[in-house]
């Protein structure tokens, strides 16, 4: 017995820790790996601007990933993140076009993605409708009223230079100003997920939604501010999108919440809830990033990057599904 | 000490057509581990629940530390110290120990007006509780999905009693288990009694409870047939052969044998 206690808890221990640690160990490894195979065949890939794109269209993509990464963990998903994104821009440009500051147009949009979030969760929760249809229904909703509103013509930023949009959309060296805030994303949501007691209760709320609220945890209100932080990030997203580009097209960012599903699945989070993290989830966002910006300058025609997409999600799935089940014995 | 922890008086819950409960008078005194025992459907679970306030009772009263009551939730029945435990049902598959442990009462220390979870504190909080319940843990960081099923009850009661629990509910927690597992959840429960608690151990197996229970009271159809103390010499003694018959022959036979 003594044995078989001692064989057991070396294993637990060493499972544990590849739980804990799996998938940023392979985002890492696979990014690396990536970058070097590139850099030799792709001529113009190791470049100092390269490095800015991937770190931008990386940056863009990570501060999705992060609500979506807690949306999973918490047992819910949000595929209108990319519509959310293109409304806010257009929050910001038909406000803007009425001379209203700048900033307020930015707290707006803010609002806005805040509340789109609200409103999604509201109709999951109010009706007892899967999330995946009720974003599937939002997703429609925002990116139709978006072309409807423009006629599906881009749309210009016409107002004058502003500190902020510098300061979301401009770059201190190589580095993105989008990719130092997606940092500090990074770390005040990987905090609030594993030291705070919100984390913790999305962490419960996911894993057992009946046991977290037989223990007084209020699983809605989590799920709703979840589904809040998703939207608010995307409308950031979109509103620092804006301020690098100065202009909307209605289709920019279209089939960008599979790409930051598929980040945060590869990264490591169940797509049953309850298990997850922020960072893998951020660094698969850059590693999908790099392979379409390495395959493009290699010359591979930019449709295979979401066939590499759909291969690395199906891979990662099934290794995510042979660990699961070893540790949780399912 | 003779005065009831928890008592019910002539509690009865009427569904439908369906009498599950009729008059029970039923009682757990402080410091007493009471066997639960009688075949599926006699009513024990809704007694349970029925206290624990899932059900509202169509009749009767119930008494818990010499107070009337009626829970209206089991969350409130919680609050005041009388938890149930069902096999595997309490904890969260996917997270380890501690965090199930303190699931809704976190400890947290400030920094600034920030507060964060308190992990190193936790951590040793459910170790040391574990270690009470006779459960040692190397450490707190497992998840409890790979803990077994008598590991994961005891996780569980542990942290009941944390959080003050008088009054342990444990539904059927040997039902499932190995006999080595069972052994086990049988030491610990024998162990609660030096820590002040009571126990309702709900099962229909006599040979798992009857090495721990104080006393037994079997149900039958929701009718209390009888009530037996361990303690108990005259009328051939309480063994477990006799409880089993009981169980056995159920309500009628004890009619019958009444009229006779």
């Amino acid at each position: 017995m003594l044995k078989d206690l001692q064989k057991n808890s070396g294993y637990l221990r060493k499972t544990s820790f590849l739980l804990n640690n799996r998938n940023v160990t392979i985002s890492v490894i696979l990014f690396i790996a990536f970058f070097i195979l590139f850099s030799n065949v792709a001529r113009g890939f190791f470049s100092p601007s390269m490095l800015t794109v991937i770190l931008l269209t990386g940056a863009e993509l990570g501060t999705l990933t992060i609500g979506i990464t807690l949306l999973l963990i918490s047992g819910e998903i949000d595929l209108s993140v990319a519509s959310v994104f293109v409304f806010s821009d257009y929050v910001v440009l038909i406000l803007s076009s009425f001379g209203i500051p700048l900033p307020i147009c930015f707290i707006f949009a803010l609002v806005y993605g805040a509340f789109a979030g609200y409103l999604n969760g509201f109709l999951t929760m109010k009706f007892s409708i899967p999330s995946f249809v009720v974003t599937l229904g939002t997703l429609i909703f925002w990116r139709s009223a978006v072309a409807g509103l423009t006629n599906g013509e881009p749309t210009y930023y016409t107002g004058g230079d502003s500190v902020l949009l510098r300061i979301l959309g401009g770059q201190i060296g190589i580095f993105p100003n989008q990719f130092l805030w997606l940092l500090v994303f990074v770390v005040i949501f990987s905090v609030i997920l594993n030291h705070s007691q919100f984390g913790n209760h999305i962490l419960a709320t996911g894993g057992n939604k009946e046991v977290a609220r037989a223990l007084g945890v209020d699983t809605y209100k989590i799920k709703r501010l979840c589904f809040m932080i998703s939207s608010t990030l995307a409308s950031f997203a979109g509103i620092s999108y804006l301020a690098r580009s100065s202009y909307l097209d209605p289709i920019v960012a279209t089939g960008m919440e599979f790409e930051a599903i598929a980040a945060t699945v590869i990264g490591g989070t169940l797509l049953s809830g309850g298990s997850g993290t922020i960072v893998g989830a951020t660094i698969c966002a850059f590693l999908l990033k790099e392979i379409q910006i390495g395959a493009g300058t290699y010359g591979i025609k930019a449709e295979y990057y979401k066939v590499a997409v759909g291969i690395l999600l199906v891979i990662s799935a099934i290794i995510n599904n042979l660990i699961t089940r070893k540790i949780f014995k399912a | 000490m003779s005065e009831s922890l928890l008592r019910s008086k002539k509690l009865t819950k009427i569904f439908g057509k369906v009498t599950a409960l009729q008059n029970v008078d039923f009682d757990v005194k402080y410091n007493e581990v009471v066997g639960l025992l009688g075949d599926n459907g006699a009513g024990k679970s809704t007694l349970v629940k029925t206290v624990m306030g899932v059900y509202p009772p169509d009749g009767g009263e119930i008494y818990y530390m010499g107070k009337k009551v009626r829970f209206r939730s089991p969350e409130e029945a919680r609050s005041s110290g009388i938890e149930i435990v069902y096999q595997g049902n309490n904890l969260i598959e996917t997270m380890n120990i501690w965090r199930n442990f303190f699931v809704g009462k976190e400890v947290l220390k400030r920094f600034g007006s920030l507060r964060f979870l308190n992990v190193k504190e936790m951590k040793k909080k459910t170790l040391e509780n574990l270690d009470k319940v006779r459960v040692s843990m190397r450490s707190a960081d497992e998840y409890v999905n790979i803990l077994s099923g008598g590991q994961k009850q005891s996780v569980a009661i542990g942290r009941a009693l944390h959080f003050g629990a008088k009054l342990l509910i444990l539904d059927e927690p040997t039902t499932a288990l190995s006999v080595r597992e069972t052994e086990q959840v049988l030491n610990f429960v024998k162990s609660l009694k030096n820590l002040g608690v009571s126990v309702i151990f709900i099962t229909h197996n006599i040979y798992h409870v009857f090495d721990v229970a104080d006393r037994f009271e079997i149900l039958d159809h929701g009718v209390l047939i009888g009530s037996l103390k361990k303690s108990d010499t005259g009328n051939g003694g309480c063994t477990p052969e006799i409880i089993m018959d009981m169980i056995r022959k159920g309500k009628k036979d004890v009619k019958r044998s009444t009229k006779e």
